[in-house]
């Protein structure tokens, strides 16, 4: 595919990185030299000097022929204006970062009147994916498919944890609703879990269900609390907003703390049941006035990653069942997974994610039969989604039935928009979207998991 | 440095060096000439280095810019090496230096000779000695860069340091898919010169001789007259438009593919160049016309000619233009340290520098009239950052220091000054011939072996435009730490 790339950003810059290597034509149109430079001596990708928004340098970049067009620069009207003239010049396809606060209620009206393909907020999605997080605090990360209406959620095994050393088939009887364990990483190694499978303490464990029945296989771990009650953010960032709306929504008590003091009366005047707190949330004895030890969660969010590192460490240190950090700095992750903090938010990845998916979707959607591929466990296994149809040798057979390949698991099926979790006497029907899981690497067509 | 990605890089070249000498090989047992033994034990030997060389493993991501930089002037010599050996070992070309000297020239299309009887030499050898020009002239490395499917970003650096210009880009957002897109405008204009040339009457080896020898601005012919053997105003012709062709950076033969009309009328080094290349015409026309009786048809023939062939660096002659008045002489040899357009597969200064250079004279004397005024140079209506002036600046000061240098070399030969001053500017601008005893109808077979190295150094230097070369003599980058 052709694709335009307006900003070279991080956002910018990982999404090239991305899309080259899965053999994209990229073009990036930047106003620094500087960052041009760079991605032109790292990246084999072209390179244009100019205002995105400009006719002549998005003709120069060959827009007409262009499949997808993603502006991603640090303004949100450049973005938009970037979007429709490129649309108006031939793009197939538009993508935009927009990600003022002010906009966020205007997403659908933006969508059809800016003919934009997709919005992506990376803040409002952060926020989402920490209120994921918080509704399964012993989740380290949530994900949703089919529609949200299927969750996978990704957990540790502690010690306490009552599926320790018992084997797979055995497990799946006792179980109390019914979920599919996917995806085990164990140090490095990652494994698509089959019947004789053991847990072990500290493997890093992918869960696919219904919502509800993950509750209760969480309840059935025996980790009590699910949901947090009591929250307090960090920084009253964009993301804090964004997370405290969705958060009041739900019930939850939340609690800003926020160093600056005009900062603070925005937020006031933004949020309604949210506590703003003025004061230093690096502070020790801030957090204990404001007993950190009680809250449920605490959700760090400032603009440094080196002060939510330590705010979340001595919270971490009080006993605070989840804590949620922000880094921006991708270099960091795997120090801070070492120092035992799991569930880490990197806006900027995500975006980059979210837009990768979303091209990875268009490119399957062009040729091949994935509708949806998502990529999980460090990007070593994926989940693929396929609408079943003209495969005699798999449907309507039982699932226990089927010769597939070893690293293959059905993980969900969808008919007529109930969820079904697969077991061995289940089959596939004509028209069921199936979700595979598979480590093998990418999947064109839904007959491609069968041995041959 | 990382000499495994450096090592790697060499053995596919040389391993591509080793295929292109087939059609040589072909055509020594279709002649059953004596120099088959000649092209069959090269080919064994380079490519049997080049595939042993190839399955070094190495990573891609090795490869920064002095790596890259490195690799393409290490390439070019052992390419060179390699390509000698078919002249050394058939014994055509008795001296190893001489053949070396001969390769060199042939690679970096500069056409020097040290050859006295052309036409004795079998046909392969002349074929491979011309084919080197057509390799040499768009680059080896961008030629495994077509080849090779993309293995990353970094081997943008191979390009910039083969391809001529200050800052040579990239046609479209794959690099192999660019360099593709370079060798099919190339392969197609080389075609179509040789159709012609046999169209004007000229025997069919002895076309492809030529194509070559214009499509790389090379020079090397298979006659000891050159182009001036036929005497065919129409092969005279179709050269001339040729080597003026070939001297027009590619990227303006892409916008014609794309239709971009504009792009090129207004291209301001475009411009230039034709502007130079007439304008020498035209004076040398004035200038020459009494010695050709005032046959105007014959004087703008050979001076159209003989300027297309020196702007262009080919060196190609149909006269012997070493006779004409000193005033006609001086002409060609500014338009000699001249050269033409950036990214095309002539040598040469490059009408781009010349320009930004002569840019910044007039911004350098307006700053020094109105102190406080604030401008920026600019080329095709983009601004020329200081980077690019300075190493604009420092490219031109090493051009000349490097002429000096080896004018001071090579004149330990105790030739006179034209001679010592034409060769070393015909070498380091890749042309070929020069005037007085290196003039068309001259050669370079005199030389002491000393000076034919500094000569081959000097064209080295010249063709991958001094950077490449010099990095890989400083010490600083052969330090592990």
């Amino acid at each position: 595919m052709k694709i335009i790339i307006v900003g070279g950003g991080k956002v910018g810059y990982t999404l090239a990185q991305h899309l080259v290597t899965e053999d994209h034509d990229i073009v990036l149109i930047d106003d620094d030299t500087d960052v041009l430079n760079h991605a032109d001596e790292t990246l084999d990708i072209m390179c244009i000097k100019g205002n995105g928004a400009s006719v002549e340098i998005l003709k120069e970049a060959g827009v007409d022929e262009t499949d997808l067009l993603i502006a991603v620069t640090n303004g949100d009207e450049l973005n938009m204006i970037c979007c429709v003239i490129g649309k108006k010049l031939g793009a197939k396809h538009t993508v935009a970062r927009i990600r003022n606060t002010d906009y966020s209620n205007e997403y659908k009206m933006l969508k059809q009147e800016l003919e934009l393909d997709m919005v992506i907020n990376p803040e409002m999605e952060s926020a989402n994916e920490i209120t994921r997080m918080l509704q399964f605090t012993s989740a380290a990360n949530v994900e949703t498919f089919a529609n949200n209406m299927l969750e996978m959620v990704e957990f540790r095994v502690l010690e306490s944890d009552t599926i320790l050393n018992i084997k797979l088939m055995d497990l799946t009887k006792q179980l109390p609703s019914k979920v599919l364990f996917c995806g085990v990483k164990r140090d490095k190694e990652i494994t698509i879990p089959k019947g004789n499978f053991s847990f072990k303490e500290n493997d890093l464990v992918y869960v696919i269900g219904e919502k509800k029945d993950i509750s209760h296989f969480f309840s059935f771990l025996g980790r009590s609390s699910q949901k947090a009650k009591n929250v307090i953010i960090i920084g009253g960032s964009r993301i804090a907003i964004y997370l405290s709306w969705m958060l009041e929504d739900i019930g939850m008590h939340v609690k800003i703390i926020e160093l600056s003091k005009e900062r603070c009366l925005l937020l006031s005047e933004i949020l309604n049941d949210t506590l703003i707190i003025c004061g230093d949330g690096t502070d020790q004895e801030v957090l204990d006035n404001e007993n950190i030890q009680t809250a449920d969660a605490i959700v760090t969010l400032t603009d440094m990653d080196e002060e939510n590192l330590i705010s979340s460490l001595y919270a971490h240190q009080c006993g605070v069942p989840k804590v949620i950090l922000k880094i921006n700095r991708h270099n960091y992750i795997p120090i801070i997974k070492k120092l035992g903090l799991d569930s880490i938010i990197s806006p900027k990845f995500s975006t980059s994610n979210n837009i990768l998916r979303y091209v990875r979707a268009l490119v399957n959607s062009q040729g091949i039969a994935v509708e949806k591929l998502y990529k999980i466990l460090d990007d070593e296994a994926e989940v693929a989604e396929f609408t079943a149809k003209n495969s005699p040798d798999l449907l309507n057979i039982k699932l226990k039935d089927l010769n597939l390949k070893s690293d293959v698991l059905i993980a969900a099926l969808v008919r007529n928009k109930k969820i079904i979790i697969p077991y061995g006497d289940d089959f596939i029907k004509e028209g069921d979207k199936v979700i595979v899981v598979t480590k093998t690497g990418f999947i064109t067509d839904l007959n491609e998991i069968l041995e041959i | 440095m990382n000499f495994n990605v450096l090592l790697k890089t060499t053995g596919t070249v040389l391993f591509w060096e080793s295929i292109l000498m087939l059609p040589s090989l072909i055509i020594a047992i279709y002649d059953n000439s004596y120099d088959i033994n000649g092209f069959l034990i090269s080919i064994i030997v380079s490519g049997a280095i080049g595939l042993i060389l190839k399955n070094i493993k190495s990573d891609v991501n090795d490869m920064r810019k002095r790596e890259g930089y490195a690799t393409v002037a290490i390439c070019w010599l052992v390419m060179s090496i390699m390509g000698a050996l078919p002249f050394y070992i058939s014994g055509s070309i008795p001296s190893y230096i001489d053949a070396l000297f001969e390769t060199i020239s042939g690679f970096t299309t500069t056409g020097a000779s040290i050859l006295q009887n052309i036409e004795s030499m079998p046909r392969a050898l002349l074929f491979w000695r011309s084919f080197t020009h057509w390799i040499g002239g768009m680059g080896v490395l961008v030629f495994t860069l077509a080849l090779i499917p993309s293995i990353g970003g970094r081997t943008v650096f191979l390009m910039r340091a083969e391809s001529s210009g200050p800052a040579p880009g990239k046609l479209v957002p794959k690099l192999s898919e660019s360099s593709k897109i370079l060798y099919i405008i190339y392969a197609v204009m080389t075609a179509i010169i040789v159709i012609l040339l046999i169209i004007a009457g000229m025997p069919v080896f002895d076309s492809f001789i030529h194509a070559f020898g214009t499509a790389g601005t090379g020079g090397f012919s298979n006659k000891a007259l050159s182009i001036g053997y036929y005497n065919n105003p129409y092969v005279d012709w179709i050269i001339t438009i040729g080597m003026f062709l070939f001297g027009i950076n590619f990227t303006l033969f892409f916008s014609i593919l794309r239709r971009d009309w504009k792009n090129i009328l207004k291209n301001e080094e475009f411009r230039l160049y034709c502007f130079y290349s007439f304008l020498g015409i035209m004076l040398i026309f004035l200038n020459v016309l009494p010695k050709f009786q005032f046959n105007y048809a014959e004087a703008i023939r050979h001076s159209a000619f003989t300027v297309s062939s020196l702007v262009s660096t080919t060196g190609y002659a149909t006269t012997d233009f070493n006779l004409w008045p000193m005033f006609s002489k001086s002409i060609l040899m500014t338009l000699m340290l001249f050269g033409s357009c950036a990214g095309s597969t002539a040598g040469g200064m490059k009408s781009i520098r010349v320009l930004i250079l002569f840019k910044s004279i007039l911004y350098e004397i307006k700053r020094t009239i109105h102190p406080s005024s604030v401008q920026t140079i600019k080329i095709n209506n983009k601004s020329i950052n200081d980077d690019t002036l300075k190493s604009i600046l420092i490219f031109f000061t090493s051009y000349v220091m490097i002429i000096i240098i080896a004018i001071i070399l090579v004149s330990l030969d105790n030739f006179d000054f034209m001679t010592t001053f034409s060769s070393v500017l015909a070498m380091v601008s890749n042309i070929g011939p020069g005037f007085s005893l290196v003039g068309p109808m001259g050669n370079f077979a005199n030389f002491s072996n000393f000076s034919k190295i500094v000569l081959s150094a000097c064209m080295i230097l010249g063709r991958l435009e001094l950077i490449p070369i010099l990095i890989l003599l400083s010490p600083a980058n052969w330090k592990k730490h």
